[in-house]
Order: C-alpha cells, then structure tokens, then sequence
C-alpha cells in the first residue's frame, strides 16, 4: 500500500511537470500575448507594451520564465493573470464550482443513460428495445452539443417554458445543460458497454455457466457484468477529460459560468498565466481519477492487481 | 440503477443548499439585462471592453455628460469649464453636492487620485491612460476647482472626459482595494450602485437613492427599476430565447433574424441603436498585390452590393456604409454618401483597365503576361509585386484575394456574401476566419490578406488616427500619405469646431478617394426589450443605457 | 484463433445482412461527396435564391441563412467533413493500437514509459490540445484533422492497452506462451483477433468524436474558413435559424447521423463474424 501511494505521488508529479512543460513550450511558440493585443486596442506606444511586458518579466529568456514558473509552481503560486491582474488560483477558484457540478451531473447521466443503452442493446440485440437503444446512443454519437443546445433551450425553455435557459445557481439552471452535456457524453459509454458486454456473454466460461444451468439474471449479475466492468470504468474515466471540452460549449449556450469559459476565453485573449492554471488543474483533475480507476479496478479486477499495472 | 437515483438526489440536496441569494434580498422590482460578452476584466480605468460600460456607466459620474441627442457637452460632475484659448489648459469647477456610495466626500482631490491611478504605469491602464492623450499633469486649485494641463491641444479631451473609462471612483475604495481586486467593489457616485461581481454568473446593480446630480437627460420614471442583475449571453441564438421565455428583460446584439420576428411580438420591442464610429469595413492591403493597385480597390468597391449584404445579413437593420464614419460620429462628412455604388460594368471595366483583361476556365480573371500592371500613382503606396507567384510568367496572374475575418458580428456572413457576388464577377476570394483581436493583429502583422475586416466604436472621430496615420498600430491598410497623417493629426489638435470639420471632411474624402476601406454597414445595436420596460435610452457613445431612466410597469393583473 | 493476413478484408466485405446496409449506406454517402461536383444543383458557395427559403423545386432541401442551396452545400459538405474523419482516425488508431497493445502486452518498463506519456497527453485538457495544434498549424481541414486526430489518440491507447493487458492472462495465451510462441508473433496473431471486436467499436466511437471535435473547434472560431461547405459548420450555422427554418438542420444532421451509424454498425457486425469465428 505504501509503494502504491508513493507510486501514485511521483506520477502525479511527473503528469503535472510533463503537461506544464508542454503547454508552456507550446504557448511560446504562439507568438504575442495579451498584453500586447490589450494595449495597442487601448491606443498604447510601443514604448510602453515594452515597459509593461518588463514589468511583467516577460523579458526574460525564455527558460528563466520556465524555472521562476515551476518554482512558483511549487510554492502553490499559479501567478497572476495578464487582464483582470487577479491571482490565477482565484480565478480558477470562482469558476471551478460550476464546473464541478455541471461535469457531476454530467457524468451521472451520462453513466446512467450510457449504460443504460449499453446493457439494453446488448441484451436485446436484433429486438426493438436493443435497436432504440442503439438509435438513440448513434444520435448521441452524432450530434454536436451546440446544436443539442440549442435545441433543448428552444423546446423547454422557449417554446413549453418549463426550465430556465441561461444563468448559474439552482438546480433548475443545472437540468438541461446537465441532461445536454450527458447525453452527448453517453453515446461513447453506451457503444462501448455494448460491445464489452457482448463479447463477454460469448465468451467460454459464460458458455459453460449457461450449460451448467445457472439462472440468467445470475449468470448477467456475477460473471457478465463483473467481467465488463473494468473497461467500461476506463472508458468513462475517459469521458470526464472530454467533459471539460464540452463544458466550455455548454457553458458558453447556456450563458454558465465555468472553467470551459475561462479556459476558451483565455487562450482566445492569449491569457497565458490562466491557460498553464487550468492546465495544472486539469492534471491534478486526470491523476486523481487515475488513482481511483485504479483502486476500483483493483477491486474489480484481481488480475490487474496481481500484474501491478 | 437504484444507487444512481441516490446519488442524483443526494446531489439534488447539495446543489440546493449552495444556491447564493444574495440578488434575492434587494429591492423591487427587478431586471435581468443580458450582456454579449464577457470580458476578461471589470475595471473601467484598466480593462477596454466595451461590453463593461453596459453596467458601469451608470455606477460612475463623469466631469462631463455628453447630450445623447445633440451631443452637446453638459455638466456632471463639473457644473462648468474653461479651455484656455490656446487649448492646453482646463479648469473644471466641481459640484459640492456630491457622494459617493461609501459616504466619502466628493471633491478635486477625489479628481486627482483617479488621474493619478489612470496614469501610473503600475495601473496598466488599457484604454483609459490613452484617452487622456498629452495630459501632463493637474493642479487642485481649490477644493473644489481642478486645473488639467496638456503638452499639446487635445480636441478629443472632453469627449474622452465623457467616458465610463474615465468615471471617477472613490478615493476611499481605490485606497482599500488594489488593481486587481476594486472590480469587485468599485465604488462611483452614479445612480446605481454595485452590489456584486461574480466573473462569469453575473453582476449586480441597485438604485442609489440618494442620487441627485445627475445630468438633464437622465429623467427619473414612474416605477423606476431598482435592482438589475447582469448576465452575459454570449451565444447569439439564445439572447432571442432568454428574452421570450422572460429570462432577461433586456438584451443587447440579437440576431438581426430574430429581431424580424421579436418586431411582430406585441409583448416585446426592438431598440435599434445606431453606434458611431467607424462602420463595419474591410481595409484593403495597399502593399500587397492585387489591392496595391487605386483601380482595383475603386473596382472591388463598385463591385460589392452592399444593399444585398444589408438585405441578407442584417435584415436590413443597417444603412449601407459608404465611408469611414457613421453619420453619427461627429464631423461626419455626407459627401462620401452613395459614393461607389454597386456597378458591375465599372467595376470590370476598372479591372481591365488593371490589367484584368482575361477569364480562364474557371471563370476568374486574371492579367496575361507581358501586360503591365499600372503602377499606382504618386504619393500612394510602395507596391509589392515580389508578392506575386512565379508561375505568373508563363499563365498570367489570376485574381485571387484573400479576406481575414473575425468570428464575430455576422462578419464571417457578410464575408461570404461578398465571395459570392465577386465571384460572379470573376474574382476569387479566400476567407480566412480567426478565433479573436489577437489573432487578427497577428494576421495582420504578417501581412498576407488583401482585406481584413476592423473598426472601432466611438464618437469622436480622432480614433482614424489609429487606423489611418503612416505609423498607427491600426494602419493596416499599409498606406501612406503625409496630407492624410496632417489631417487627422491636426484633427486632434485643433479646437476649432469648424477647423476639426474642414479637416476630417478631407481625411474621408481622401480614404474614399484612394479607396483604401471597403465599408459595408453602418453598425447598429439591436437591442430586444420588454414592452414593460419604460426608459430605454442610450448615451452619446450608442453602447451604454441610461439605466437611470428605466422603469418597469407592474404587470397587468388581468 | 490464428488469423491470416487479409483476413479482415474478407470479414468486412463478404456478404451477410447485418454488414450489407452499412456497406451500402457508407458506399451511398462516399459515392454523393465524390460526385458532388457532377451532380450538385449549384455551386456551394453561390447565393442562387432567397435565404431561409423551405424545399422548393429549384433548391430540393432549400436555402440556407445566406440563400445558398443546401443540398448542394451538403453534398460537398462531406468532402471536407468526410476527409477529416478519415485522417483523424487514421492519426488515432495506427499509433493507437501499437501504442497502446505494445504497453498492455509487454508490461513493465514499456508500459510505464508508453502509458506515461500517453497519460500527459490525456491530463492536458483535451480541448486545449487541440487548440493549441490549430494555433500552430493554423487553421483550416486538415490541420484541424491532425488536431482532433492528435487529442483523441491518447485515450484510444489507453483503451488498446487495457483491453490487452485483460487478455494477456488468458488460458490461451499462457498455453500458447508454454509452447514458445514467439512475443510478436502472440502479438499480432493471438491477441489482436482476441481484442479487435473492443478496438474496432472505439474506432468507431473515434470515429464520431472527430467528426464532433472538429464541428466543435469551428463553433469555437477556430475552423479557418467558413465558405467551405462542412457538416458540423452547416449544423452550426442551421442553429441560427431554428425558427425561421428549422428543416435548415435535417440535411447535414442526417448526413452525419448516417455516417456514424453506418461505421457503428459495421463495427457491430464485424464483432459478430469474429465472434462466430471463434
């Protein structure tokens, strides 16, 4: 137990290190920043965007830039962002609630439904209920969130009224972009619990549990969902990293505040300090949920356990 | 399933239970008022958005008011002013009657520190430093007499003045709160006061009932709004939607589309605002090929059918623009008017004689080998034919042009319209659409488009020195012309009402001339409203309600 | 369980039920994008009419926001949308599947240094990714192909190498193991039948996450030029008309709605023939 929490601890460091040091190789290649962009609007000389980018230390070569960030990064100092001169960590702090809660019930449903769908097309594969099922996670698969989005505000926000379109706050702000970024999250779940559910059902021991006479519930319950169950974990630990891309669509329809805002917003501003922000976070985020992939699939899964992997 | 039904209530409670009220507790009545966009930052005195003068216009007062009808200057907080005759020194006399929301006094002194805060460098001032042009420095003659000096005359000063971006902010809070933190409690001495920010969600406004200053226009109704929570909207089909289901009451930049059918709702009405400044337009690259050529630019103007992109994008909203003022900025000169309208024999007759003579199979144009290309008139741009491609020599130059857009505005739109009608014509177009301003100063920057599509709001019209001067930040047309930096440089100096008209009459007249901007429509801000909401008017810059005036009629209990 | 080279050609095309109406549908939408140019109505980018105009005779499917015809627009839609699909997915699975098999199957040092990296990738925010590739590439179809491509690679791996790593143990694989069966030769001919049913349906789900991602880097503002006729931008700009004209999103929802379901399907019944296989 100790060298799995020690084990844990150094990839999560090397995860937060290998992403900081991409993204800020890659947000230096990208030339100009938004200070530059802020000022010249502004009516600013060249003389002074100098002078603030100096202030700034964003004079310095490039790999002093890299070691002050890393260091500061170490301190728990995300710096300050080049617009709103607020902390970094406060801006990320105000918006990551939302966020939180709109990727939650995102993923609840999504698990819910993608399931759902999965385990009722595999179980009815060729009858109705298995080729709705399969309808409806194909049309997850293949409608853009924006257009969902709009779609659903127009139907129950505009037209039967009955669920507010824009705004944060409520639980009531939270259904239909909630139940719209599940959805679109569904489709993939649903896909893949279908495929691993059947090919487990064909599968030899199942095949021998079945002539053996077993109930079938019994069979489904024990063998045929133990047995899937540790790939569908990793295929929706998958979907929470896509979350935050659709977030930043749902957020931007249904006019919520969020961490998807803030990240567009500020790669469009070329925002940078916020940008490496949410990049860390986003590791942190990614490493958490690999501990508990891989805890659960422990539990799950004695094989995976005993490989160490 | 069972577990995923626990899970989703236990959720449920947590969500309740975190829902803020703070909006919940103030008075009524109560609006909702959807911004377009959210910016990055909320300090009038350090961020550039337009988008934060919506609320912020009315937590400050201003030294002067612009008269949104004439445009008059009138008093705010200076009751009066002298500019010294050679135009380098103001003197403001404040009103003594003044609070601001935290109680402190208003006076010179309040005056000064603002100044100060806007000039420091450590402020980082975006806009509002620049809006104060050549100001050297004040001096506080009395408690309340203050003395702002100039190294040179500055024309724009008090329109500048005028602004939300130079609002005057509380001594007391400026001194509690640093840069990065008086946003979230900014503190003016304007009719409403500021109750909260939260980034993202919204921003809360209520009524400063002790507020008596206010300029002439701003006309007390009969059940004035007390409460107006702002929420940004930045997805353009659902600003239509919230306004319909009753989400907001208010709300700026709807679809032109949607507006047509907002106008036949009896329970909504539609606030056609014009916004001064330049209109939407597309400068021309004077340095790079084919546009380095007056004939070929004079061409793509004629060429354009704007009442078509008026008729098919903005649902005829907008005027055609044909100049590079609104004829609601000052100075603006009604003699570019119908100038360069659509005529497609011109058009390729000026293409011609460009040297466009022949169509390949494709129909596009293009310039045979061993016709020369009419180098451009003196005083005009340097050309660059190293721009052209080498296979040029043996198949002759096709007329290709490439167009770098924004994606906001309905300027993608209106770039596709403009592909289609030129390409009936013989001339292919390359759109090239980027995320935001940054990317298209760095497009710019690199040179290669033929058009690209700028403008700024505003209604002095020294913001062409921006745009038009040889060494401007904004001079992406490439062109240079020492009698056009004269004008507009001298527009700025000269105090002279008459003199600042001659010579912007001039400057458009010469950017038409040389045809250096494609402009396409006059901008107009189509704002949806309740049919219950009373008041809504809009200051002398178009942007900014006169929040002050609005009031909501009870609802009709029958 | 030993599967010949060409095998899987054989699977796709030969002739049962379940893999005919896919076939035919993918066959359909790939023969109207190729022939787009020869039997579109109009050209795709030439306002011929009215915006927002209802399927009339002269536009089948109507006019769009700028009175462009839409049927035309859809069918040269799928040259772009189609081609990004195509090299998106290509960019996934290749690497995908050896990456991620190599690391399932081989295990210790292979695997951590593999999934390791792959974990950076996949701890990035993936939309940022893809952003990011855009803004240095620049943007336009196949940049934004190798971006989504790009982003969607790592977690395909991921799946490759848990999908292995579960099979590795096998009674099958032991026995054949026992017996000397050499490592890369257990690779290609006795895992990869075993875990290409699960590889195949995340193609397939790959498959509609490009198709997505790309739409979705448009919304953004990210996709280059808006003239050129894609799905995802038609569904996007159809958005904008939802109550004037809101048959505006039938034709490029269908368009994709079929493709996905088409290459899902297929996915499903190849699943079936291996499994019958066996």
């Amino acid at each position: 137990m100790r060298h799995f929490a020690r084990d844990r601890l150094l990839s999560t460091l090397l995860i937060v290190w290998g992403c900081v040091t991409l993204a800020f190789a890659a947000l230096h290649i990208i030339p100009g920043n938004a200070i530059v962009g802020q000022m010249l609007q502004g009516g600013a000389t060249q003389a002074d965007i100098a002078a603030r980018q100096a202030a700034l230390g964003l004079d310095r070569p490039l790999p002093v830039q890299y070691v002050t960030y890393l260091a500061g990064l170490l301190r728990g100092d995300l710096g300050y962002s080049y617009i709103s001169q607020l902390p970094v960590s406060t801006l990320i702090g105000e918006q990551l609630g939302a966020t939180v809660m709109l990727a939650a019930a995102a993923l609840l449903v999504a698990v819910a439904l993608g399931l759902g769908l999965g385990i009722l097309e595999a179980a009815h594969t060729g009858a109705w209920p298995g080729r709705l099922a399969g309808t409806i996670s194909v049309l997850a698969l293949s409608t853009p969130i924006y257009w969902t989005g709009t779609a659903a505000i127009f139907i129950f926000s505009s037209w039967l009224g009955l669920l507010p379109a824009t705004g944060s706050g409520s639980i009531d702000h939270l259904i239909l972009p909630a139940a719209v970024l599940g959805f679109h999250v569904s489709g993939s779940i649903a896909r893949v619990t279908r495929t691993i559910l059947t090919e487990v059902m064909y599968a030899d021991y199942i095949r021998v549990a079945r002539a053996k006479g077993l109930p079938g519930q019994y069979i489904f319950r024990v063998h045929i969902l133990r047995a899937s169950l540790p790939p569908i974990l990793t295929v929706v630990a998958l979907q929470i990293g896509f979350l935050l891309g659709g977030a930043a669509i749902t957020e931007a329809l249904f006019a919520r505040q969020g961490i998807g805002q803030l990240l567009v917003g500020a790669v469009i501003d070329q925002d940078y300090p916020v940008v490496l922000g949410i990049v860390v976070l986003s590791a942190l985020v990614y490493s958490t949920i690999s501990v508990v992939t891989d805890i659960l699939h422990g539990i799950l899964d004695p094989r995976v356990r005993e490989n160490g992997a | 399933m069972r577990y995923l039904v626990a899970c989703a209530l236990i959720l449920s409670l947590l969500l309740a239970a975190c829902v803020p009220s703070s909006a919940s507790k103030l008075p009524e009545p109560r609006i909702v008022y959807g911004l377009s966009l959210m910016p990055s930052g909320f300090d009038p005195h350090i961020n550039a958005s337009a988008e934060l003068g919506i609320p912020l216009r009315s937590v400050y007062d201003t030294l002067v008011y612009r008269d949104p009808a004439t445009g008059d200057y009138v008093p705010g907080l200076a009751t009066e002013w002298q500019i010294t005759a050679d135009g380098l020194s103001y003197t403001f006399t404040l009103r003594r009657d003044v609070k601001f929301h935290d109680g402190t006094q208003f006076n010179a002194d309040a005056v000064g520190t603002n100044i100060d805060r806007i000039m420091v460098p450590e402020t980082g001032s975006q806009k509002a430093r620049f809006m104060l042009g050549p100001l050297a420095g004040y001096e506080i003659l009395d408690n309340y007499t203050i003395r702002l000096n100039l190294s040179q005359p500055y024309a724009p000063l008090l329109d500048s003045l005028s602004q939300v971006y130079l609002g005057i902010a509380s001594p007391r809070a400026l001194a509690e709160y640093d840069n990065a933190t008086y946003q979230f409690h900014q503190v003016g001495t304007g009719p409403y006061k500021m109750v909260e920010y939260v980034p993202g969600n919204r921003l809360v406004l209520t009524r400063n009932p002790d507020y008596a200053w206010g300029p002439p226009f701003y006309v007390m109704p009969a059940n004035p709004v007390q409460t107006i929570e702002f929420r940004f909207l930045e997805d353009p089909p659902t600003r239509a939607l919230a306004l319909e289901s009753g989400e907001v009451q208010i709300v700026g930049e709807i679809l032109p589309v949607d507006a047509q059918l907002l106008s036949g709702n009896p329970g909504l009405r539609l606030y056609p605002v014009p916004i001064p400044g330049q209109p939407l337009q597309f400068m021309m690259n004077t340095s790079r090929f084919p546009t380095d050529s007056d004939a070929v630019r004079q061409a793509l103007l004629f060429a354009t059918n704007r009442a078509a992109i008026v008729d098919t994008v903005f649902q005829q909203f907008s005027p055609v623009a044909y100049g590079p003022l609104s004829p609601s900025t000052d100075y603006y000169y009604d003699q570019v008017a119908n100038s360069y309208s659509y005529n497609i024999e011109q058009a390729q007759s000026l293409l011609s004689a460009a040297g466009f003579t022949q169509t390949n199979s494709n129909g596009i144009l293009f310039a045979p080998t061993g016709l020369d290309i009419p180098p451009t008139p003196v005083g005009g741009s340097v050309g660059d034919l190293t721009a052209t491609p080498a296979a040029a020599q043996i198949t002759g130059i096709p007329l290709e042009l490439t167009m770098v857009v924004p994606p906001w505005g309905l300027v993608p739109q209106v770039a596709q319209v403009i592909q289609s009608q030129w390409r009936e014509i013989g001339i292919d177009l390359k759109i090239e659409q980027v995320a935001g301003l940054n990317q298209l100063r760095e497009a710019a920057e690199t040179g290669r488009y033929n058009l690209i599509a700028m403008n700024s709001p505003g209604r002095d019209p020294s913001l062409l020195e921006q745009y038009f001067v040889t060494n401007a930040p904004f001079n992406w047309t490439g062109y240079s012309d020492l009698e056009l930096d004269a004008y507009l440089q001298e527009g700025s100096r000269q105090i002279d009402s008459q003199m600042r008209g001659a010579l912007y009459g001039a400057a458009q007249t010469r950017i038409m001339e040389r045809a250096l901007i494609l402009p396409v429509r006059d901008y107009v801000n189509l704002n949806g409203a309740t049919a219950r909401l009373e008041g809504v008017a809009f200051d002398a810059q178009g942007w900014f309600p006169i929040l002050y005036n609005f009031g909501l009629t009870p609802e009709d209990r029958n | 369980m030993r599967l010949p080279p060409g095998d899987v050609f054989v699977f796709v095309v030969s002739r049962t039920d379940r893999l005919k109406v896919p076939l035919a549908v993918l066959a359909t939408i790939i023969l109207a994008t190729t022939l787009a140019p020869v039997i579109a109505p109009y050209d795709p980018m030439a306002i011929t009419g009215e915006p927002y105009q209802p399927p009339t005779r002269e536009h089948l499917f109507g006019t769009d926001t700028l009175g462009r015809d839409v049927l035309s627009r859809t069918l040269f839609g799928g040259q772009q949308s189609l081609s990004i699909v195509l090299i998106g997915v290509a960019i996934i699975i290749l690497p995908g599947t050896v990456l991620g098999m190599s690391a399932g199957f081989y295990g210790q040092w292979t695997d951590r240094l593999l999934m390791a990296s792959m974990d950076i990738l996949l701890a990035f925010p993936n939309l940022l990714l893809a952003l990011v590739i855009i803004t240095l590439l620049g943007s336009g179809g196949w940049q934004i192909a190798i971006a989504v491509g790009i982003a969607g690679l790592p977690a395909y791996a991921r799946i490759a190498r848990t999908a292995t790593a579960t099979t590795r143990n096998a009674l099958y694989i032991d026995a054949a193991r026992a017996i000397g069966v050499r490592s890369d030769r257990l690779l290609s001919h006795h895992l990869l039948p075993n875990v290409l049913p699960l590889l195949l349906s995340f193609a397939a789900v790959s498959l509609s996450w490009t198709m997505l991602n790309s739409a979705a880097l448009a919304f953004l503002g990210f996709g280059g030029d808006p003239s050129v006729p894609n799905w995802g931008v038609m569904l996007a700009e159809a958005r904008y008309a939802f109550r004037v004209a809101p048959w505006m999103s039938i034709p490029p929802g269908l368009a994709i709605t079929a493709t996905v379901m088409a290459v899902n399907r297929l996915a499903d019944a190849s699943q079936e023939r291996f499994r019958n296989r066996t």
